[in-house]
């Protein structure tokens, strides 16, 4: 019976973690590409091989990517405080 | 009359009407609210539909009627020449992708929906860690999250490809989204994985409701898990379920973004709105493209009120048991 009980707990835990790997996959492999550069983004790594911070200076030290956040903050502040307040 | 009646009319309104009255105006803003967003942009496309309107000239269209759906006409031959969307394949082709698309998305969203709902309904450690991370792909934008699959998809540098190889899943290297036999499954994919979050939090919401002694009861009836699931939990959450259903179905029907981003321009996967876009912005040809938004906006309606005529028969059917 306890047998029976482990095994049934691990087939639940085993099924908790395909559907964490299956949601949460493209989303690791996106953060692990982000910190490769040049060539390193067209090899295929299941670990994080390169750590380099490059692309994120390019993006946020870039021109307009500051202003496309103080966009997205400015759009959603004001929606929720319509939404809440303006009745 | 009795007095009380005669001394509300002296009032001038009775209670009810003043209650009404009062309502209306707390809902006034509200109506014109909606009628400014929702009903005024979806009356202007009707009538674009109904105009031979382009995109340089919105205001100087002139009124042709039908044509844009179906015009004939017969030529001094004595052939007849049918015209218009409801004679367009592309249409059509759309119509069916779409169809295809949001039935196969939907089922295969619903159950697995279910099973994530029903493994983070049971107790374990880490259950609101797992809750969090179940949610990633549904807080992704569906643009960021279509680049990020069109890149892991990508015939030559795109990990799915090598997985699929490492495990001897398949033989050589795939062009999901670019091959026609492939480009749905790609979409269909990626879709799953965006909206099954979805489906699992509007199921886990129903499967809550279900009061927990009805399970005790089950247990020590000695009832099997599986016939519990089906005879109490299913019915039970069913509700719960035919509205996620519907949210979907709607979603899924007018599906754009996803499609747009990962397969552009390809038969296989253009859905209604996507096809109505491309004739109303690229193809110039805007009233056309409205009397397409129209007949997708006709579409969906039907849809969901068969859905929601046919759900009532099943209701009515189980409350006559």
């Amino acid at each position: 019976m306890t047998a029976n009980a482990l095994l049934k707990s691990v087939a639940f835990y085993a099924l908790v973690a395909v559907i964490v790997l299956f949601s949460v996959f493209p989303f690791y492999y996106a953060i692990v590409t982000s910190f490769a550069t040049g060539t390193g983004l067209f090899e295929i790594n299941y670990w994080p091989k390169q750590f380099s911070t490059a692309n994120y200076e390019a993006v946020l030290g870039g021109r307009t990517f500051p202003r496309n956040i103080l966009n997205s903050v400015f759009i959603a502040t004001t929606t929720v405080v319509f939404a809440l307040f303006w009745r | 009359m009795t007095s009380a009646n005669s001394a509300q009319a002296g009032a001038g309104l009775t209670l009810l009407q003043q209650r009404q009255r009062a309502a209306f105006w707390f809902l006034a803003p509200m109506l014109l609210a909606l009628f400014c967003v929702a009903a005024w942009p979806l009356l202007r496309t009707v009538w674009f539909s109904f105009t031979d309107t382009s995109l340089n000239d919105l205001y100087g269209g002139k009124w042709i009627g039908f044509d844009n759906y179906l015009s004939v006409r017969t030529l001094e031959s004595g052939r007849v020449i049918y015209r218009g969307t409801l004679v367009d394949p592309a249409w059509w082709n759309a119509v069916w992708n779409t169809v295809r698309f949001s039935v196969v998305s939907v089922t295969i969203e619903t159950v697995l929906g279910l099973i994530v709902a029903l493994v983070l309904n049971a107790e374990f450690k880490g259950r609101g860690l797992v809750r969090a991370a179940i949610l990633i792909p549904w807080a992704i934008p569906t643009i960021v999250s279509a680049k990020m699959w069109a890149w892991m998809l990508n015939d030559q540098y795109g990990i799915i490809n090598d997985i699929l190889l490492r495990v001897g899943a398949i033989d050589q290297k795939i062009a999901w989204t670019a091959n026609t036999d492939t480009a749905m499954y790609a979409v269909l994919m990626v879709d799953v994985w965006k909206t099954t979050p979805f489906m699992a939090l509007l199921c886990l919401a129903g499967l809550q409701m279900v009061p927990r002694d009805i399970y005790e009861a089950a247990r020590i009836d000695g009832v099997h898990p599986v016939k519990v699931f089906f005879k109490v939990t299913l019915p039970l959450i069913r509700p719960a379920l035919m509205v996620a259903v519907i949210f979907r179905m709607l979603d899924a029907l007018r599906v754009f973004d996803l499609i747009y981003v990962l397969t552009p321009n390809s038969a296989a996967t253009k859905t209604m709105s996507v096809i109505s876009r491309e004739n109303l912005i690229d193809f110039d040809k805007f009233a056309y493209g409205s009397a397409q938004s129209t007949l997708l906006f006709v579409i969906l309606a039907l849809f969901v009120s068969l859905y929601i005529w046919l759900g009532r028969v099943d209701l009515s059917g189980e409350g006559g048991k």
